[in-house]
C-alpha cells in the first residue's frame, strides 16, 4: 500500500515539475508586448564564480517595464534560466519553440557571465545532439552548431526577437573573435541570417566589448556600488523615455557601468557595443533613395521610431538594389 | 632692481630643477604577462613626492614670478603655436580642488571661441575649446620633442609614449548582402570580398608619461584639429597629468611581509584566496594620492574579481575592488584612469579674489579721484585769491 501511494505521489510530482517553470510568470492582464529576462548569479553547478547583483538588476529592469503597463514578461533566474531558451536547434520533445522561448518574445535580455562570442548559464541543458551545454553562442562553435541562436518568427505570428540585450562580459569583443577563428561579421552570418541562408529578423544586439561590472567597492569601509543595478535602471528609464535602444544602452553603460576608486577616479570603464543593420535602397544610378538605420530604433510602446524586420522593409518605387550594411558599433 | 631679483630667482629655480632632475633613479622594467604576485617579491618600487606650483602671492614683492601663468602658457602650446596671445585673453574665474590639489580655472574668448582651462598645482590640467569637438580632426603625432617646446620638464628616466588612437564611438561597417531588383525579380547575393569601413566619432589620442618604466595615470588625452579649419587651434581638447616637479623619492621594497599584507587585505574583503600566487598582476602604474605623492598601484585579479591596491611607504591601501561578469582575463579597450573634469568644474567656486582686487582697485581709483579733485579745487581757489 505504502509503495503504491509513494509511486502515485512520485508520478504526480513528475507531472507537475515541468509545469512549475511555466508558473513562474506572474499572470497579468494582457499587455501589448513581451520580453524574456533571464539572469544567473549562481554558477556553482557549472563550476563558475558567482555574481551578486545581476538578478537584482534584472528584477529592477523588469519591474520598470512592467509598471508601464505595456510589457508582460517571462523572468527566470539561476537554475530556472536555461540556455535552451535561446538555442536555434530545438530541444527534443518540442515540435515548436515553447511559449517562453526567446524567439517568441519581442525582446530578450540576459544578465550573467559572458565570454567572447557567447553567454553562459548556471545549468546545462541537453541539446538536440544529446550532449549537455551551458552556453549560447552567437557563432557556430566548431562542428557542434547546436548551441547558437538565430531568432526568427517560427510560427508566423509577427512576433520575433527584435533586439537582444546582453549584460555579460566581452560577448561582442571583436578583437577576440579571430582567436576563435571568426570575425564579428560571423555574428551576422549565424545569429542574424541563419548561416547566410535566411533573411534577417533580428534588428540588433547590444552588449559589451570589454568586461562588464557587477559591483565595485571603492574602499575597505565603503558600501558596495551595484553597478549592474544602476546600469539596468538607467537603461530602462532611457528606453521608456523614448531613446533609441543603442543610445539608451551606450549612455547607461557609460554613466553607470564603471569602477571608481576611493578618490572618485574612474579606473575602469566598460566599453558598450552593438550590432545592427543599415538598409539602403538604391536606384538604377546608385543613388540612395531610402535608408533605415537601426541604430535609431527605439522600443515598442515607447518610441515612434520602430522599423519592421530588415527583410520586411518595403522597397520604395524605383528601387534597383537593396544593400544591407552590417555595423559593429562600440564606444 | 626688480628685474635683477627676478633674474636671480630664475637662476636659483633653474639650479633647483637641475638638482631635482639629477637625483639618481634606477630604471625598473616591469612585465604584465599575467605573472602572479609572488613574482614581484623583493621588487623595488618608488614613491615620488611632488612639489606644488607656486602662487604669485606666496612670493612677496615679485609678482611677475607667476608659475601658474608660466604653466598656463606652456600647456597652451599643446593647442596653439601662439599660446601667449590666447593666454592674454584668459582670466582667472574660479578655483576648486581635486583631492588636495588646488585647481585654478581660467576662461576667455579667442577668435570667437570659448576657452576653458583648468590648471592644478600638482600637474593635472584640462583645456577645452568650445565643446571640445571638431569636424576637422587630424592626428597629433606628439613626440618628446614637442613636449620640450611646451617647456614640460622630462625628468631623468622619464619617457613619453604614444598609446593609441581612440574614439568616443567607433563604427565598423561592411556590406553584408546585396539584392538586385530587375523587372520585379529580386536576386540576392553575399559579396565575396567586402570593404570594411571604420568611422571614428570624436577621435582622440592617448599618450603616457613613464617614470622608471612605470606609466603615470591618468594619461594625456588630446583631440587634435586641422588649424586651417579651426581658427589656428591645433587641438580642441586636452586633459592629462604632467607632474609639476618631483622633489623627493622614497624607495620601497615589495617584501614578503608587504605581499602578505595585500593578501590579508583581500581576505578581509571575502575574496577566497590563501596565497599570493592566486593573485595575477594585470597592471601596475603610478597615481596621485593626497599628500602630494605618486604611489605605485597594483591591479590584481583573482577569477572575476579585480582589486586596485596602492602601496604607500608604510601602508597598503585598497583603492577599489570590482566584480566582473566574465572571467576577468582581459579588460580590452581599457583606456586608463580618468578623472571627472565635468564634476570638478561643476563644483568650482567663483574666484572672489579677482573680484575683490577689482573692487579694491575701483575703491583706490575713487579715493585718488577725490583727492585729485579736492587738490584741484584748493589750487583753483588759491589761484583766484592770488589774483585779488
Amino acid at each position: 500500500m505504502i509503495i503504491r501511494v509513494s509511486l502515485v505521489i512520485l508520478l504526480c510530482l513528475l507531472l507537475i515539475i515541468p509545469m512549475i517553470r511555466s508558473l513562474y510568470i506572474i499572470d497579468t492582464l494582457p499587455t501589448e508586448y513581451n520580453i524574456l529576462i533571464e539572469c544567473v548569479e549562481d554558477y556553482s553547478i557549472v563550476g563558475g564564480t558567482d555574481l551578486k547583483y545581476v538578478c537584482d538588476a534584472a528584477v529592477s529592469f523588469r519591474n520598470k517595464l512592467y509598471d508601464t503597463g505595456k510589457y508582460d514578461y517571462w523572468y527566470y533566474s539561476d537554475s530556472l534560466a536555461w540556455p535552451s531558451d535561446w538555442w536555434t536547434k530545438e530541444v527534443s520533445g518540442y515540435s515548436n519553440y515553447p511559449i517562453y522561448h526567446a524567439y517568441r518574445q519581442d525582446y530578450a535580455v540576459f544578465l550573467g557571465h559572458g565570454n567572447e562570442g557567447r553567454f553562459i548559464f548556471g545549468i546545462m541543458k541537453t541539446a538536440s545532439n544529446g550532449y549537455d551545454y551551458s552556453e549560447v553562442w552567437l557563432v557556430s562553435k566548431g562542428p557542434n552548431g547546436y548551441t547558437w541562436m538565430y531568432p526568427y518568427d517560427d510560427n508566423y505570428d509577427e512576433v520575433y526577437t527584435r533586439w537582444i540585450t546582453l549584460f555579460a562580459s566581452q560577448v561582442l569583443n571583436a578583437d577576440a573573435y579571430p582567436n576563435m577563428g571568426y570575425s564579428i561579421s560571423d555574428v551576422f552570418y549565424y545569429t542574424f541570417t541563419n548561416q547566410g541562408s535566411s533573411p534577417a529578423c533580428l534588428h540588433g544586439i547590444v552588449g559589451a566589448r570589454t568586461e562588464m561590472v557587477d559591483y565595485y567597492k571603492p574602499c575597505t569601509i565603503c558600501s558596495e556600488v551595484p553597478a549592474s543595478v544602476n546600469t539596468m535602471n538607467d537603461y530602462a528609464d532611457r528606453l521608456i523615455s523614448g531613446s533609441s535602444i543603442t543610445d539608451a544602452w551606450f549612455n547607461a553603460v557609460w554613466t553607470y557601468n564603471n569602477v571608481k576608486d576611493i578618490f572618485g577616479n574612474i579606473v575602469f570603464q566598460t566599453s558598450p557595443a552593438a550590432l545592427y543593420y543599415i538598409v539602403q535602397f538604391k536606384d538604377s544610378q546608385g543613388r540612395i533613395i531610402a535608408s533605415y538605420d537601426y541604430k535609431n530604433e527605439g522600443m515598442l510602446g515607447f518610441s515612434s521610431t520602430i522599423y519592421p524586420a530588415p527583410f520586411q522593409l518595403e522597397p520604395p518605387p524605383g528601387t534597383a538594389q537593396i544593400v544591407y550594411v552590417e555595423v559593429y558599433l562600440y564606444g | 632692481m626688480v628685474d635683477e631679483i627676478i633674474a636671480k630667482f630664475r637662476i636659483v629655480l633653474l639650479l633647483l630643477i637641475i638638482l631635482v632632475s639629477s637625483i639618481p633613479l634606477a630604471t625598473i622594467t616591469y612585465t604584465y604577462e599575467g605573472q602572479d604576485l609572488n613574482n614581484y617579491l623583493n621588487r623595488n618600487l618608488k614613491i615620488y613626492i611632488l612639489e606644488r606650483i607656486q602662487s604669485p602671492r606666496e612670493i612677496e614683492g615679485i609678482i611677475s614670478l607667476d608659475e601658474y601663468r608660466d604653466r598656463l602658457n606652456h600647456v597652451l602650446y599643446l593647442i596653439s603655436k601662439d599660446p601667449y596671445e590666447i593666454a592674454q585673453n584668459l582670466s582667472l574665474t574660479g578655483t576648486t580642488k581635486y583631492l588636495d590639489e588646488n585647481i585654478m580655472i581660467y576662461e576667455g574668448t579667442y577668435k570667437g571661441h570659448r576657452i576653458i582651462v583648468a590648471l592644478g598645482d600638482l600637474g593635472h590640467f584640462m583645456i577645452k575649446i568650445d565643446d571640445g569637438e571638431t569636424g576637422a580632426y587630424c592626428m597629433c603625432n606628439l613626440t618628446e620633442n614637442i613636449l620640450k617646446v611646451t617647456h614640460v620638464i622630462l625628468y631623468r628616466d622619464m619617457e613619453f609614449k604614444y598609446s593609441g588612437q581612440y574614439a568616443e564611438q567607433t563604427a565598423v561597417s561592411r556590406i553584408g548582402r546585396i539584392c538586385n531588383i530587375t523587372n520585379g525579380t529580386t536576386t540576392c547575393y553575399t559579396p565575396g570580398t567586402s570593404e570594411v569601413t571604420v568611422s571614428l566619432i570624436n577621435p582622440y589620442e592617448i599618450y603616457y608619461f613613464y617614470i622608471d618604466g612605470i606609466r603615470i595615470e591618468p594619461p594625456l588625452r588630446i583631440r587634435c584639429s586641422i588649424p586651417k579649419f579651426n581658427d589656428g587651434f591645433q587641438a580642441v581638447y586636452v586633459e592629462g597629468f604632467i607632474p609639476h616637479k618631483i622633489s623627493n623619492v622614497i624607495n620601497i621594497t615589495l617584501t614578503s611581509k608587504r605581499i602578505s599584507s595585500i593578501v590579508d587585505l583581500l581576505k578581509q574583503e571575502n575574496i577566497d584566496i590563501s596565497s599570493p600566487d592566486e593573485l595575477v598582476v594585470d597592471d601596475t602604474y603610478l597615481v596621485l594620492i593626497p599628500g602630494q605623492r605618486l604611489i605605485p598601484v597594483f591591479k590584481l585579479r583573482h577569477q572575476n574579481i579585480v582589486a586596485w591596491i596602492g602601496l604607500n611607504d608604510n601602508e597598503t591601501i585598497l583603492l577599489s575592488l570590482a566584480s566582473f561578469t566574465g572571467k576577468g582575463t582581459t579588460n580590452t579597450g581599457d583606456q586608463g584612469l580618468r578623472i571627472d573634469w565635468d564634476d570638478i568644474l561643476a563644483n568650482a567656486s567663483f574666484d572672489k579674489t579677482s573680484t575683490r582686487s577689482l573692487l579694491e582697485n575701483s575703491f583706490t581709483l575713487t579715493i585718488m579721484a577725490i583727492i585729485v579733485m579736492v587738490f584741484s579745487i584748493i589750487y583753483i581757489v588759491s589761484k583766484r585769491r592770488s589774483r585779488h
